[in-house]
């Protein structure tokens, strides 16, 4: 197989053209994805198509490529969009709806929260939802605080949601392309600081199976387990310990729901410290979940109390300063190792 | 009944994995008591002599002077005159350490190697060579035994081919007990592979599993010391255990769905009164009023080389007040303005006895007893104590001199965090020409500190304090700070160290002094 040096916005769009290609059924559905034409686009009559592709330029070509019945323009109404995502998924087609922001989530709760989520519930079974919500999530563009969030605990706390958050361009486009082949409804958030950074991905299709922790550190010492873009910090993290002797292992879960749970506890098991780098919430998060988890399961194994690196309780400041600040870092996430290992 | 007992690696501290042999004090086929000196073993931190830990006869030596064995591995055969050698020889055989046992081969063949033969041992069951290195089931500290160790069937062995869907510990796991993973069913999400599974199709294929150990650990073999909360155990069991004080891993589960119940405590606090522990200390039987905590290593290592300073090291001692206020002020002013930056006062005197140090490189020195001669450097290698539970150690900022106030500061703390988990590596705490012991967090006005050898001086540094203190004849408060410099006076003497310590004030009142 061969591959490539990829950013991780490439890797999304080549999932999404490669599983275009291969199945009919899938379509996207969202606001600006051929580039801000939406209703009418001069640009068809005139043959210049090649248009910008969402605000962070994602979706880059697949109108071209595609046209007008599978990519598909909408008003800005997030309610409009996931209801009708969710209502093309059920007649049989595979549907990938883009919000944009994951902030918006609000707007469309119903219809992903009561409606796509249940759907295979409530038709007893004979129901399919294969929807993908796509949107981006995360702090640190100085986007302030209604455009920098990551709400994948609020989707994880659902039951028939999928939650998919990955950390770099290869998960990004295996976990979407099994994202897209499932027969549920998918959260698919995308870190919107990680959409430049590039990692070797295969040119051909291929996928990641839900729940399936990535160990992108093996150590002994201390398991940090974190998520999305919290990855990164916490490799860095890992790196300039391993230098002082401080042997870390870092699990990137990749998939909130569903949760490895072995993974997890596994590795905890085989180091008996913990350090959970969370930037979804400060309260009820995924890090508090996590921590629930091994607290319950693992508490013979732990040496030292459960280490948790959140922001803090209150929404995400607009100045980049602030912003920097509130987001958990890799000194942060060192020097909380330095507090396990050292209790 | 013919005995036969091995005499294995000690763990000396908790960061020793391996030690080498240099010399061996008893010859094979001598006999020796409990307490004699066995062998010499070096490790990374110390050299030190094994006490026989029984008495015997040394029928065999395994491990030749100069060979390197990780911890837990068989040093020699103990046994008595009627045990042939043929016998030893089989033993040997059968626990796979004829060889010195190197970790690679203790993972990696136990093919033909049967059970570890427990029934021809009585108190000193071999450790459980094949499979000593399994990271979930075996604790590090191989000299602890535990009830029954990993065994695994035959027909589960073999190297895994080819992709199989499993956890990393689950991979990592079977190739420490060579499981070949097409042969285990997984139970995980798209059929993965975990370690419980691994465990599972052990016992099902007839083989055994190592109970698994808890992170809590004690010296004293025989009882278990770890969180028991975990052990199944029916609630009548439990209350027993706790109020015997009774672990309920050192019972048996003959209950229900395999838990400990009311019996097996009591069977097990008959175990315990009956044998007294294995190597423990004789000790009254029941309730002692105080307990026996067996001297370490590393105390053995502090109380030797400071003995040694103390009694040869003929020691004066300078007392000295240092006005700290502009010191504290710049500090602040410093950790407030430069981000990721806290500097301690400690890391201040590090650099003011640093630069001291350079005006007055007649006490940055080394005195070598050996050949009675002092080395005098030109780098500043200061050695700092840090406080651990099981002691004390004296990691060095070497060239403190030519580092900054931050770089001394973040090497402290990357040294000290290494300390305490016994990282240090020997480069890293020996040598140094000059020691800071600062008992300051503690609220210690002054104290006298014993020189670190082969130093030829050492400062200890009190808590800042505000005093009253006389200005131009007013009295008023300033924050001041005592320090007392411990000098050998066979290399020092009173008027050079009060020069060090008139430069060291310079450089701690006039702070501004370190930065350029």
């Amino acid at each position: 197989m061969t591959m490539s040096k990829t950013t991780y916005r490439e890797a999304i769009k080549a999932a999404l053209a490669q599983e275009m290609q291969r199945d009919a059924t899938v379509v996207q559905i969202g606001e600006d994805l051929r580039g801000g034409q939406a209703g009418t686009n001069p640009e068809l009559e005139s043959g210049k198509v090649e248009a910008f592709g969402g605000v962070l330029g994602v979706t880059k070509g697949l109108w071209t490529e595609f046209g007008s019945d599978r990519v598909i323009d909408t008003p800005i109404t997030e309610s409009a969009i996931i209801g009708m995502a969710a209502g093309a998924a059920l007649t049989g087609l595979r549907p990938v709806a883009e919000l944009m922001f994951m902030d918006f989530f609000g707007v469309c709760y119903d219809a992903l929260y009561n409606q796509a989520a249940k759907f295979r519930y409530m038709f007893g079974g004979k129901a399919r939802t294969p929807l993908v919500v796509r949107g981006m999530i995360g702090a640190g563009f100085s986007a302030a605080a209604q455009h920098s969030q990551s709400p994948y605990n609020v989707f994880a706390a659902v039951p028939g949601l999928k939650v998919v958050a990955p950390s770099n361009a290869y998960d990004a486009k295996g976990l979407l392309i099994q994202s897209i082949r499932d027969d549920d409804p998918v959260v698919f958030c995308e870190h919107k600081t990680l959409y430049d950074v590039k990692g070797e991905v295969p040119d051909d299709p291929y996928t990641i199976p839900f729940g399936v922790a990535n160990y992108t550190r093996e150590g002994t010492d201390v398991t940090i387990i974190a998520l999305s873009a919290m990855v990164n910090a916490a490799n860095t993290a890992a790196d300039k310990l391993a230098a002082e002797g401080v042997s870390v292992e870092v699990v990137d879960p990749r998939t909130v729901s569903p949760l490895d749970e072995e993974g997890i506890l596994e590795s905890v098991d085989s180091t008996g410290r913990v350090v959970i780098v969370d930037e979804s919430a400060a309260r009820c998060g995924f890090g508090h979940d996590v921590a629930a988890l091994i607290a319950t399961r693992a508490f013979g194994s732990l040496k030292a109390p459960i280490e948790l690196v959140t922001p803090p309780h209150t929404p995400v400041p607009f100045s980049p300063v602030l912003e920097q600040a509130w987001l958990p870092d890799a000194a942060r996430i060192e020097a909380a190792v330095r507090k396990v290992v050292s209790a | 009944m013919s005995e036969i007992k091995l005499i294995e690696v000690p763990k000396w501290g908790l960061s020793m994995e391996e030690g080498t042999v240099t010399e061996w004090l008893v010859e094979e086929g001598a006999s020796f008591s409990k307490g004699d000196l066995i062998c010499e073993i070096e490790t990374s931190k110390i050299a030190n002599q094994l006490e026989a830990p029984f008495n015997g006869v040394l029928r065999r030596i395994v491990a030749k002077p100069g060979e390197t064995l990780p911890v837990g591995a068989v040093l020699a055969v103990s046994a008595e005159a009627a045990v042939s050698d043929a016998e030893i020889e089989e033993f040997l055989a059968a626990i796979g350490a004829d060889q010195a046992p190197t970790p690679a081969e203790a993972g990696g063949s136990p093919g033909g190697h049967p059970a570890p033969a427990q029934p021809t041992l009585e108190s000193s069951p071999p450790s459980p060579v094949a499979h000593e290195s399994v990271p979930v089931t075996e604790t590090t500290n191989a000299s602890r035994q535990r009830p029954g160790s990993t065994i695994v069937p035959e027909a589960l062995q073999g190297r895994t081919n080819g992709d199989v869907f499993a956890t990393p510990h689950a991979r990592r796991l079977a190739d420490d007990l060579s499981i070949d993973l097409a042969r285990v069913a997984g139970t995980g999400r798209e059929g993965r592979i975990s370690v419980a599974d691994i465990h599972d199709t052990i016992r099902a294929a007839g083989g055994t599993v190592a109970p698994p150990v808890s992170p809590v650990r004690s010296g004293v073999p025989g009882r278990s010391f770890e969180d028991d909360s975990t052990v199944p155990a029916t609630p009548v069991a439990r209350r027993l255990a706790a109020s015997l004080g009774i672990n309920l891993h050192d019972c048996r589960a003959t209950g229900s769905r395999g838990r400990v119940c009311e019996s097996d405590v009591r069977e097990a606090e008959r175990r315990f009164r009956l044998q007294p522990e294995v190597g423990a200390a004789p000790e009254p039987a029941a309730e002692a009023e105080f307990e026996t905590i067996p001297f370490t290593t590393m105390r053995k290592a502090i109380g030797q080389r400071l003995q040694q300073s103390k009694r040869n090291a003929p020691h004066f001692r300078l007392t000295t007040d240092l006005q700290i206020d502009d010191l504290l002020a710049l500090r602040k002013e410093i950790n407030a303005t430069v981000p990721a930056v806290k500097l301690s006062v400690n890391d201040f005197i590090v650099k003011a006895c640093a630069a001291a140090l350079q005006k007055v490189p007649d006490v940055n020195i080394q005195f070598d007893e050996a050949t009675q001669s002092v080395l005098r450097y030109a780098r500043a290698d200061i050695s700092v104590a840090v406080a651990l539970p099981s002691g004390l150690i004296t990691p060095i900022v070497r060239n403190a001199d030519g580092k900054t106030l931050a770089e001394i500061s973040g090497e402290v703390q990357s040294l000290v965090t290494k300390a305490k988990t016994g990282k240090l590596t020997a480069d890293e705490f020996q040598g140094g020409t000059f020691t800071v012991s600062n008992l300051g967090m503690f609220d210690v006005r002054k104290f006298d500190a014993i020189i670190n050898p082969p130093q030829g001086a050492i400062l200890a540094v009190g808590a800042g304090q505000e005093r009253p203190v006389v200005v131009d004849g007013q009295v008023v408060a300033r924050t001041m700070l005592t320090v007392t410099l411990s000098c050998d006076h066979r290399v020092i003497d009173g008027a050079l160290g009060a020069a060090f310590l008139r430069e060291l004030r310079r450089f701690v009142e006039s702070p501004a002094l370190m930065l350029v």
